[in-house]
């Protein structure tokens, strides 16, 4: 009975690591990530979609209110995945311009055909007399993360 | 007082020829032994919310006992402890008097680690925990002057009084390893291994008076203590299946379990003959296999913030072996049964609170009791009420990080033959406290 038992649990456990070819443990070598804009992309977005990767869409999450989201649905090694910075480099610094007690510029919302939108008059003005220079555009300069990965006695009577 | 110190052949022999009558009346539980370690006593508070219907909507480390493939839903580092507490209550009614007994305790339920492995598709979570699966505290007792017993010539029917007590602590807890893996988009499967330990301290007690003819009065006072430690292990696996993000499908299988039992039993029975006791010690060691089960379950969300979860778990326990099938006259003490399980948990949108409620049956599954008034033959127990239990649950999630969880409990059974019935209430409180990294 024993070993039929291990025999079972033997296969079982093939089953189980045999087909292990969807969770992918490591990310393969001599293939680096790549900055697209803002947004870190894996060498797996260029095979398949990558919002299978990173998040469970099979997860109840679309029904979970937001609280919840990171608790059961943010992996923790996804905390620093796409902005870590590697040791020896640092965040680069924008020096010069107004960063601190600015406010965000504002800009007249276009109409597809390109002209500006029906606004006001007494909000263009503001617009105009804002003075307020949008923020310079940054590009983040990161790098691929390493990944570490016959007797009865009891109960009688 | 203790006389005589025999050994034990000598002493089954005296006790035989100096008892012949009385002792038919517990030979039958002799044979048939009514086990308190094939129940599970449940685990985690927000599965036991739920109804335990967590087979397919596990999402934390429980997952090791309900079903090892959910640990794939686990994305963060988690580390969980849990505490029960039991209150049982146990009327007998044995013509028409009652005797009440009840018992409270309170345990370290469990302790539990998962740590999901860091993924670039797909998921492996390995998880190790302590869970205290089965519990043997109990507290019996029935007593009652009895107006007519069938002796057997060459007394026939006559009166008498007799009073049964049990008094047991222990458990079995599971010290396991379980891993779980996505193997596609929508199914995991999982293993689990459990190394089984626990103890069971269980004192027996039986007496009775007859009255019988010429005006004579036959004594019986038996006493019965089990000390013993119990080793074993088992093993199970299961598969989740999702289906959308909306519902869950799981399936369970859990091992045989394999328990060793290494004790010391001591009896004193007293001796009408020469009017003292005789005593009797010897060390044992038992082994006993618990069948396989199995547990299927569905999990749906359909409605936003609403899970609803179902689950049935099968077990075959006329499959037991303990010294062979436990059986007399080709009728089996214990019976198959399937317990149903039904869950619901709903979070609201303003706070990370959330409640739950849930029903489950457990159905008992050792169905004899002995024949008071005559010498003790088995009979199929009626089962009036046959294990059913309701529950309620909340949990407060703090700093997005640190869950708390609590449940409640309240069900029992209840269960007769002529001249006797016995009525269960039990109420269990869980606390589960668990912290994400």
């Amino acid at each position: 009975m024993i070993s039929r038992t291990w025999a079972i649990l033997g296969l079982l456990l093939l089953v189980l690591f045999l087909p292990g070819c969807f969770t992918v443990l490591k990310h393969p070598e001599g293939v680096t990530l790549v900055d697209e804009y803002q947004n870190r992309k894996s060498c797996m977005d260029c095979h398949q979609e990558t919002w299978l990767y990173h998040y469970d869409p099979y997860w109840y999450g679309s029904y979970y209110p937001g609280d919840w989201r990171y608790y059961y649905g943010r992996p923790w090694w996804y905390d620093d995945y796409w902005y870590y910075t590697p040791p020896g480099q640092s965040e680069p610094v924008e020096r010069g311009g107004r960063h601190m007690w600015t406010q965000p510029g504002l800009s007249v919302p276009q109409l597809p055909g390109g002209g500006p939108a029906l606004m006001g008059q007494e909000n263009k003005s503001k617009q105009q007399s804002s003075g307020t220079q949008p923020a310079p555009e940054s590009k983040k300069e990161t790098q691929k993360k390493e990944e570490k990965d016959t007797k009865r006695h009891m109960w009688t009577k | 007082m203790r006389a005589f110190h025999l050994n034990r052949s000598c002493c089954l022999v005296l006790l035989f020829l100096a008892v012949l009558l009385p002792a038919s009346r517990i030979c039958f539980a002799q044979d048939l032994p009514d086990l308190p370690i094939i129940y599970d006593f449940g685990l985690g508070a927000r599965a036991m919310g739920m109804g335990q219907a967590h087979v397919a909507a596990s999402e934390d480390v429980t997952a090791t006992f309900y079903n090892p493939a959910a640990l794939a839903q686990i994305r963060r580092i988690e580390v969980s402890t849990g505490f029960s507490h039991l209150i049982d209550n146990l009327d007998t009614v044995m013509f028409d008097q009652k005797s009440t007994s009840s018992l409270g305790s309170t345990k370290l339920s469990s302790i539990g680690l998962a740590y999901p492995f860091p993924t670039y598709r797909g998921s492996l979570v390995l998880a190790i925990a302590y869970n205290r699966t089965r519990n043997t505290d109990s507290d019996y007792l029935r007593a009652s002057e009895v107006p007519g017993y069938f002796l057997g010539p060459p007394y026939g029917i006559v009166s008498g009084s007799e009073k049964e007590s049990i008094f047991e602590r222990g458990g079995i807890s599971a010290w396991t390893a379980g891993l779980g893996t996505e193997i596609s988009q929508e199914v995991s499967v999982g293993a689990a291994f459990s190394f089984l330990s626990g103890k069971s301290e269980r004192q027996y007690e039986f007496s009775a008076q007859w009255n019988v003819e010429p005006p004579n009065t036959l004594y019986q006072h038996y006493l019965k203590s089990d000390d013993a430690t119990i080793t074993g292990w088992t093993a199970s696996f299961g598969t989740l299946v999702k289906l959308g993000n909306v519902g869950r499908l799981g399936l369970t299988v859990r091992l045989p379990e394999y328990l060793t039992l290494d004790g010391q039993q001591t009896i004193d029975q007293y001796d009408q003959s020469i009017n003292d006791y005789v005593t009797d010690e010897f060390s044992f060691e038992d082994k006993i296999t618990l069948p396989i089960t199995f547990m299927v379950g569905g999990s749906a969300a359909l409605v936003p913030g609403l899970v609803l979860a179902a689950d049935a778990k099968y077990t075959d326990w006329k499959q037991i072996d303990y010294a062979g099938p436990i059986r007399i006259d080709n009728l089996y003490a214990y019976r198959a049964t399937t317990s149903l399980r039904f869950g619901a948990e709903y979070m609201f949108p303003f706070a990370p609170f959330r409640v739950r409620g849930g029903f489950f049956t457990e159905p008992v599954a050792f169905r004899l009791l002995p024949d008071i008034t005559n010498s003790g033959s088995p009979m199929l127990a009626s089962m009036d009420s046959d294990g059913k239990f309701y529950t309620a649950g909340a949990g407060y999630l703090f700093e997005e990080t640190f869950d708390l969880d609590v449940a409640w409990v309240h069900g029992g059974y209840e269960r007769s033959i002529p001249d006797y019935s016995e009525k269960k209430t039990t109420d269990k409180i869980f606390v589960t406290a668990s912290y994400r990294f």
